[in-house]
């Protein structure tokens, strides 16, 4: 079946996600750190009056976490809500986001490819600082490796963390 | 059109709301159970018809059955043919609960078993009524069309027809009657019920051709009922074409029965009816009494706020209001306005919108601030719309408002139900049902409140023996109490029981782990009766199927928290339990106080906050201590645990936060916080403006960050969040124990540092050279006017309390730069202490006094005159050696003789006993740097146990000791044999000679001014050669 992917860069790595996980891209940032809070969350945002919780991707992913956000983009998901269409239609099933507004803290946005799920390899052994839990595999485009996030993965993920965090 | 699913949900909705109704009906009959009011039983009697009437429409034969035989109970009942009784109320309790059982889940409510229900009920029934004969009557016969027929008991047909009741069958077509005039099938059988009574209802698919023609074609409904209106009359009673009507014929039966007894309605009567609507009464002796012959009304709820799923329904408005007649008893159900049904997602849209509002508001309002002088009528404007914003606001909300009798209401039956199951006598007497609250608290309020109820029945209220032996009323009452106080809303729980044995509750909190026992000794009564809502609590001896499972009190806690509410406790043995639950007006919109703590801000909810406490840096001191490891402030007559906003949050790095504060210069500032019935103290640096704030809830991730309740944007668009004072305090609580733990691991270092801080006196010359001097050195600072100041032979003096003192100037003497005060008016002189000949050191600046730590350099910058240097601040720092500069500037006063050094200095001990950190400090150094071994002492004691166990070569000993002076210490050192004849040399403050012969004559070796380094080495070197020497 044919996905449609929008691929952005973090650090120096290629990564997807499924367009229709995908509200918006923002610019403008104006963050507000939690307090004793995981480093996974960066912090809360104003988006048009909603508040947007803030995921530093590369926390997430093992790296060191993210220092200079002036240049950052702010990649926002859909919520449970938005994406109860495609659930129903069958273009998606199992995901599921939340009723709250999240977004990725990414350095640059990238392409949006058209790739088919056959086309998805199983991340290889070698992909170090990258938890292998959160990505569905990778993907093969024009002599560049893209990884292919499982957002599902990863909110569930920070769930826990934050879960954990109670004394 | 509404598919049957739907329709299924509005009768339950409907059904349910029924049930609710005969419940208070009922315990006010059993109060009364000897003389039933009939409206009572009327209305009991129709809310039960209408369950029943419809329960044959959709096919649930049971709950049909069951309400059936209720119905046969009640119609006994109100026709006198039976009295009341107990086992009469409780059959038809029991015959609701299984109702309310089958309606949560109708769709398999022909499943389930009612039998016991129905014999208990029909035990109640006159045992000697014969079971009635099925008779079946048909319509009339009417060309062209053909006859229904119906199946109807005979005893019900009798009573029909006693009272001059006539049977119609009605049939309607779905769509054309019902659907296309926005009816559903349920408002027509309401309407039927209410004009008479409902005998049989079903489906006619007769005319149905397939499935797959369903939707097209027609469906009927036909409905068998009795009333006494005339058939002219009917169609207009319940709104349908006159064709749908039909009669039913019972001529037959009724020449069976005999002459009728009763007359038909007066046609003048139904001219009136036409007319107003409404059915007049007479009250002929040919009706019997008791007989519903006015025209039932609709029960409805006063909160109309529905569950449905049809935004904007068609508005509901009863039919027949029956006139006000005086011998009429008017039912107490009345619907008294016109109301619509909202769907509540509808109205959480509207709520939210109500928030954007405020917000965009709130940002317009910053904006335009600084625009509204120049621009004319703006300001207005601007007013204008935040007063219409905020009574938009304030009007949404109210709509989320419901009165808390909807919980109340079932509290009456619970706590009959359970005070029978104990055999107790418990009446219930509720308070303040209209108070209103935000629907969603009334929601989450009613599981604890059900909790709390039951705990009062079961463990608060005594037996009837037992409270008799005490004295007390046999009935033990319980209050529900609502009420608004101070922008909060109340709910009190009081009842006159035993209270709560708080020593003993407390014994049972050790027992189970739950505190140690000195937690326990140190608690007050509140904090005590408060252990019961810790989780694993519960002190009832058999865990009862009631309550008692120690998982309701502490879920009724974190349930009231949760909301924004707190519990409060108050107990009297023997006397009674109150139990306060104390909740939030409303949700969404709150008012906010803006603080700031480390550059970040933090929202905190006006209500919780009590006062504002700034406490000047000199006040510090007396108000903010320490006990036990927490620190308390001061506040008029009490303590307040004291906690800083940084160190709960983490913010604060080392150095900062409470500990810190004595350090402070700027001023403290506090707010006093209020936590149900205890405050606390809560550090801030900043308190900026109030905003209301549009609260918006705390993202899943965070929902376990007790510290926060919730996040907000602020005016100029970034978020902030908004902190939860309960989550605060237990999380500095915690906190507190843990610092704890850490100051126990540090406190031997922290008292070895604690020698090592000092007070020192910063001063400059207006140059770029800073300087300092230790505090307890001086005696006085001085302003002076430099007009004061005399010159005499090259020297300058200063008048100063009758004498004349020598000025000294540091740029004389030391390498520093040399400051320009010709222009100074003023000047500041610091006088040392106990100096022989007066003398005072002119600087330009005072900058203060600096308590720290002091690490001396004595080699990067050295001169004479000069102690040595130390970074205090930051800055370069330089020490004046002050006894040095004086030896300088008057060598007439200071001579001294240069003995011989001890060149052989390695290797020596000296003991050196000093108490001020400063001089022991630039004594070793003075010493360490000639080459001696330097031990410390910091009084004699420490000096005496060191000399017990180490070997010497000479000591230093200071004077002016806490513990042990110089004096004892001499005299311990010469009374030892062993020490006789130690070198001891004095260094003192103390320099005057008197002094020097008492200390020669005590035993001192040696007398010493301080701090003059060279002649300390000098003296030191010449007692250890002739140490050395034997002399």
């Amino acid at each position: 079946m044919n996905r449609q992917i929008t691929t952005f860069i973090l650090g120096d790595t290629h990564i997807g996600i499924d367009i229709l996980l995908v509200k918006e891209v923002y610019r403008h940032m104006s963050i507000t750190p939690i307090p004793d809070s995981p480093a996974q969350l960066k912090g809360l945002m104003n988006l048009r009056g909603r508040v947007v919780t803030v995921i530093d991707l590369n926390v997430c992913l093992n790296r060191p976490a993210t220092q200079n956000i002036d240049t950052s983009r702010l990649l926002v998901l859909k919520t449970d809500k938005e994406i109860e269409k495609y659930k129903t239609s069958g273009l998606m099933k199992n995901i599921f986001l939340g009723d709250d507004i999240v977004g990725l803290l990414i350095d640059q946005m990238d392409d949006v490819i058209t790739i088919q799920d056959s086309k998805i390899f199983p991340a290889p052994p070698n992909l170090d600082e990258v938890e292998e839990t959160l990505i569905e595999g990778v993907i093969k485009q024009e002599e560049q490796l893209i990884i292919i996030l499982d957002v599902n993965a990863v909110l569930e993920k920070i769930m826990a963390v934050c879960a954990s965090m109670e004394e | 059109m509404m598919d049957q699913d739907e329709l299924i949900v509005v009768y339950v909705e409907e059904s349910m709301q029924h049930l609710e109704s005969i419940e208070p009906d009922l315990l006010e009959l059993e109060k009364n159970i000897d003389n039933i009011d009939s409206e009572i039983v009327n209305g009991i009697f129709r809310a039960v018809h209408s369950i029943k009437g419809a329960a044959g429409f959709f096919g649930f034969q049971k709950i049909g059955n069951l309400s059936h035989i209720m119905e046969n109970l009640l119609s006994q009942l109100r026709e006198g043919k039976m009295k009341a009784s107990p086992g009469l109320v409780d059959a038809l309790f029991a015959g609701i609960d299984a109702l309310r059982a089958m309606f949560d889940d109708v769709t398999t409510s022909d499943q389930f078993d009612i039998q016991t229900e129905i014999d208990q009920l029909s035990q109640i029934l006159d045992p000697l009524e014969q079971p009635s004969k099925i008779v079946t009557v048909k319509e009339k016969p009417e060309i062209g069309k053909q006859a229904k027929a119906f199946d109807i008991e005979e005893s019900q047909l009798d009573r029909f027809s006693k009272n001059g009741q006539f049977l119609y069958t009605i049939t309607v077509y779905l769509k054309k009657d019902l659907t296309d005039k926005g009816r559903t099938p349920l408002d027509l059988i309401n309407a039927i019920v209410s004009t008479g009574e409902l005998i049989e209802s079903r489906l006619d698919i007769d005319r149905i051709q397939g499935l797959a023609n369903c939707l097209e074609n027609e469906i009927t409904f036909v409905f068998a009922f009795a009333t006494i209106l005339e058939e002219d009359f009917i169609p207009t009673a319940l709104d349908i074409p006159s064709d749908r009507v039909s009669i039913i014929d019972i001529e037959a039966h009724k020449q069976k029965q005999g002459p009728v007894t009763t007359k038909p309605l007066l046609s003048k009567e139904m001219a009136q009816i036409e007319e107003t609507g409404a059915i007049p009464i007479e009250e002929s002796e040919s009706i019997p009494k008791g007989i519903e012959i006015k025209t039932p009304v609709i029960k409805e709820k006063s909160a109309d706020l529905d569950q449905s799923n049809t935004p904007g329904a068609a508005p509901s408005k009863d039919r027949q209001k029956p006139e006000d007649e005086p011998d009429l008893k008017i039912s107490r159900h009345l619907q008294t306005e016109e109301k619509i049904k909202v769907g509540v997602n509808f109205l959480n849209d509207l709520v939210n919108l109500a928030g954007e509002m405020v917000l965009g508001r709130n940002q317009l309002n910053q904006i335009a601030m600084p625009l509204v002088k120049d621009t004319p009528r703006l300001n207005p404007a601007i007013q204008h719309i935040s007063r219409i914003t905020t009574e938009m606001q304030e009007k949404i909300m109210q709509m989320r408002m419901q009165p808390v009798s909807i919980i109340f209401g079932k509290f009456g039956r619970i706590v009959r139900d359970l005070a029978k199951k104990l055999n107790k006598e418990i009446k219930l007497v509720t308070f303040g049902e209209d108070v209103e609250l935000d629907r969603s608290i009334i929601e989450a309020l009613s599981d604890p409140l059900t909790h709390l109820i039951r705990n009062s029945v079961d463990h608060g209220i005594e037996s009837s023996g037992d409270r008799e032996k005490f004295k007390k009323p046999k009935q033990g009452t319980i209050e529900l109490k609502a009420y608004h106080q101070a922008g909060h809303v109340y709910i009190d729980i009081i009842d006159d029981g035993g209270g709560i044995d708080c020593p003993w509750v407390g014994q049972k909190a050790v027992e189970k782990k739950l505190i140690t026992k000195e937690q326990m000794k140190e608690m007050g009564e509140k904090e005590l009766a408060r252990l019961i809502f810790k989780p694993g609590f519960s002190t009832a001896k058999q865990v009862s199927s009631v309550s008692g499972r120690g998982v309701g009190m502490d879920v009724v806690l974190t349930n009231i928290n949760q909301l924004g509410g707190t519990v409060d406790i108050d107990t009297t043995l023997y006397e009674g339990t109150t139990i306060s639950l104390i909740l939030p007006l409303t949700l969404a919109i709150v008012s906010g106080l803006v603080i700031r703590t480390l550059g970040q801000s933090f929202i905190l909810p006006e209500a919780n906050i009590d006062e504002l406490v700034r406490i000047k840096p000199d006040e510090i001191e007396n108000r903010i201590n320490f006990v036990q490891n927490s620190c308390v402030l001061r506040l008029r007559d009490m303590l307040l645990p004291l906690i800083s906003l940084g160190d709960v949050l983490g913010l604060n790095r080392e150095g900062q936060g409470v500990n810190m504060v004595e350090d402070r210069t700027e001023p403290v500032r506090v707010l006093v916080i209020k936590h149900g019935t205890s405050r606390f103290g809560l550090m801030v640096d900043a308190v900026e403006n109030i905003e209301e704030i549009v609260v918006k809830p705390l993202p899943r991730y965070l929902k376990k960050q007790k510290s926060f309740s919730g996040a907000c944007i602020m005016g100029e668009g970034s978020v902030s969040l908004i902190l939860d004072v309960v989550g605060l305090f237990e999380k500095a609580k915690l906190h507190h124990i843990d610092l704890k733990k850490q100051k126990e691991k540090t406190r031997i270092d922290i008292k070895s540092d604690e020698k090592d801080l000092q007070t020192l006196l910063l001063f400059n010359n207006n140059t770029f050279d800073r300087f300092a001097l230790p505090l307890e050195l001086i005696t006085r600072i001085e302003r002076v006017k430099s007009s004061s100041i005399e010159r005499v032979k090259g020297q300058q003096y200063l008048q100063y309390q009758g004498d004349k003192l020598r000025l000294v100037y540091l740029e004389d003497y030391l390498p520093i730069e040399r400051p320009d005060r010709s222009c100074d008016e003023t000047t500041c002189v610091i006088v040392p202490k106990q100096m022989k000949h007066p003398m005072g050191i002119v600087v330009s600046v005072v900058e203060g006094t600096i308590h720290t730590v002091v690490d001396i350099d004595t080699k990067s910058i050295m001169s004479p005159g000069l102690f040595g240097s130390a970074i205090l601040a930051d800055k370069i720092t330089l020490f004046p050696d002050m006894y040095r500069l004086f030896e300088l500037a008057a060598p007439e006063w200071y001579g001294g003789d240069c003995g011989l050094r001890d060149k052989d200095a390695s290797l020596k001990r000296i003991l050196l006993v000093e108490d001020t950190p400063f001089f022991r400090m630039v004594e070793k150094d003075y010493l360490t740097s000639a080459g001696y071994e330097v031990i410390e002492a910091e009084n004699g004691r420490q000096a005496l146990d060191i000399l017990a166990e180490e070997f010497v070569d000479a000591v230093i000993l200071d004077i002016i000791m806490p513990e042990m002076d110089g004096w004892e210490t001499i005299r311990a050192i010469r009374a030892d044999p062993r020490l006789k004849e130690l070198p001891v040399m004095a260094v003192t403050s103390l320099a005057d000679d008197i002094g020097a012969e008492k200390g020669l004559a005590e035993g001192f070796t040696q007398w010493e001014a301080k701090l003059n380094k060279d002649r300390l080495l000098e003296k030191l070197s010449n007692m250890l050669i002739r140490e050395k020497e034997g002399v």
